[in-house]
């Protein structure tokens, strides 16, 4: 081992991260070094001294109080609906496949009823068609077709929001303990957007050429930072099925969706309909994201407290189960993607550092 | 349930156990409040912050999907959360540390050597006086055991930045310590027992 590589390991050997062979070579070297061996010294001893730390023992109330909490979420949990269901999913690809089949089969077998078996198959293949819609677009960024969100008519803007009480102590949990739920809820629920643009800045400055973000680190949570924000987007492909209701303020609010405040976005795509709503709680003014069937309840694919979103180092939770592919802050403005639509909806949440939080919402298809 | 990985107890608790999250509570809850208290400096909003990463976790534990590790996820959210949380009150002042040293939610013990007391708290000074970049990966590394590759994860820092900022940081608390005289004379010892670490 070299004097350099040697000098390289100090670090690693002084905080025991190397393996057994090769911390002994290390050690060897550091012995009989005039140079290594004062510094690893230097190094175990600021390690002796910072060990006089005593340890920080947070209050005991606090964990009673999130054992509650995460008890009330589980309890809250919505059921996952039918066709966000993995094995729904793949028991209904299988039916599908099987009735093709069979099809197939009647077609074969049917001399003279060619036109007719390839309408059958044809409208089993519709029928199936929602439930089976592909996901082989999963894979790509947010839709390059999506404007970006200009100004909206005051019409759509929401009135400010109280702010959330921040208030300790005691801090309550309840008001941010309840997950997404499928019906309007008085109670927002916990926002995964946490830091702000401003915290990731610097740090994306610094780290801009020297590797993976913590959107990478982070696979089933990603941390989306500056640098996937600004990402360039890449053109969505396949046909573009949805009908945009950009800016929709008007009365078409789904059945038991329909909060006090007006449906903000929406647009439909595989018999669905992706629409963004503002809900006014306690804690203050609550963005949904939720798509909806006809005839069905809304299922919330996700929801954040208003003045807990702001652009920039977003922490982001999607879900494939709940058809959320991507969420992003781009500009200002937040941008959902979603596994089964080719369409968007992007909100800008505005006054948060105020303490009127105000969103605006549209939705955008190809 | 104590032998089981972070991994396992969280997929425990998207099956709606409880427990499991009594147990991922319990193994980490100390570790990230000790990281944000040391990371801003204080107790009092160090317990807001752990409290809103727990939150957070149970916001997102549906959607958990085990292909990471739990724990830098977790610091990650933590970290991220404690750098948000400096900068907005970056402009405010701050109480000086020596009066919040020994204050971190539990006194010096009764009978503690003096001379621990003044070297806690020179360390504490020495510790929030690190840049942000160099103090978070030494809290981590040094205090919460993340390996020099899961530190790198969660500050998404390249390992050699990683590393580099680690040598930064101890030479730095070297120095600081020297000043305040709390490094031994070579060959000499604090009659304070160092050997054991936390």
């Amino acid at each position: 081992m070299t004097h350099e590589q040697a000098q390289e390991l100090l670090l690693d050997l002084a905080y025991r991260e190397l393996e057994p062979a090769t911390a002994a070579e290390v050690a060897r070297h550091a012995g009989e070094c005039a140079t290594c061996g004062p510094q690893l010294q230097r190094l175990t001893s600021t390690r002796a001294l910072a060990s006089a730390l005593r340890e920080s023992a947070p209050p005991r109330s606090n964990r009673d109080q999130l054992v509650e909490a995460a008890r009330r979420a589980v309890r809250a949990r919505p059921e996952r609906r039918w066709f966000a269901r993995p094995a729904t999913l793949s028991f209904g690809a299988a039916a599908a496949v099987a009735l093709v089949a069979f099809g197939v089969t009647l077609q074969l077998t049917r001399p003279g009823a060619h036109r007719a078996s390839d309408e059958e198959s044809a409208a089993v293949s519709r029928a199936a068609a929602p439930a089976l819609e592909p996901r082989s677009e999963s894979a790509a960024p947010a839709p390059a077709s999506s404007p970006d969100l200009p100004e909206a008519p005051p019409a759509l803007q929401t009135a400010p929001a109280a702010p959330a009480p921040r208030a300790r102590p005691p801090r309550p949990l309840a008001p941010a303990v309840e997950p997404p739920r499928a019906t309007a809820a008085a109670e927002p629920p916990t926002a995964m957007a946490a830091p702000s643009s401003s915290a990731a800045a610097p740090e994306a400055r610094r780290e801009a050429s020297a590797g993976p973000s913590a959107a990478a680190a982070l696979p089933a949570m990603p941390l989306v930072d500056a640098q996937r924000s600004n990402a360039a987007p890449t053109r969505v492909r396949g046909a573009a099925k949805a009908r945009a209701s950009a800016e929709d303020t008007t009365s078409r609010s789904g059945p038991r969706a329909g909060a006090n405040l007006p449906e903000t976005a929406s647009f439909t795509a595989a018999g669905f309909l992706y629409r963004a709503r503002k809900e006014r709680a306690d804690s203050g003014l609550v963005l949904v994201i939720e798509k909806l069937r006809a005839g069905d309840d809304p299922g919330v694919v996700a929801s954040w407290r208003a003045d807990e979103l702001r652009g920039g180092d977003a922490l982001v939770e999607a879900s494939a189960g709940d058809d959320l592919r991507d969420l992003r802050w781009s500009d200002g403005v937040l941008r959902f993607t979603f596994q089964r639509a080719v369409g968007s909806l992007a909100c800008s949440v505005s006054g948060v550092e105020s303490g009127a939080p105000a969103v605006t919402c549209r939705a955008s298809s190809p | 349930m104590v032998d089981d990985t972070d991994e396992a107890l969280v997929t425990r608790y998207q099956r709606g156990d409880v427990a499991a999250f009594e147990a991922l509570l319990d193994r980490h809850r100390q570790g990230v409040f000790r990281f944000l208290r040391r990371f801003v400096g204080d107790a009092a909003r160090a317990d807001d912050l752990a409290q809103d990463c727990w939150m957070r976790f149970i916001g997102a534990a549906p959607r958990w999907k085990a292909s990471g590790s739990f724990k830098t996820w977790l610091y990650a959210v933590a970290r991220n959360l404690a750098t948000d949380a400096a900068r907005r009150t970056a402009h405010r002042d701050h109480e000086p540390l020596e009066r919040t040293a020994g204050r971190d939610g539990k006194e010096p013990a009764a009978g503690a050597p003096e001379g621990d007391v003044l070297l806690r708290a020179a360390l504490e000074r020495a510790i929030a006086a690190l840049p942000e970049d160099q103090r978070e990966v030494f809290l981590l590394r040094e205090y919460e055991g993340l390996s020099f590759a899961e530190v790198a994860e969660v500050t998404a820092a390249l390992l050699p930045t990683v590393k580099s900022r680690m040598r930064y940081a101890l030479e730095a608390l070297r120095r600081a310590l020297d000043a305040a005289g709390e490094v031994p004379e070579a060959g000499a010892h604090r009659a304070t027992d160092r050997s054991a670490r936390p």
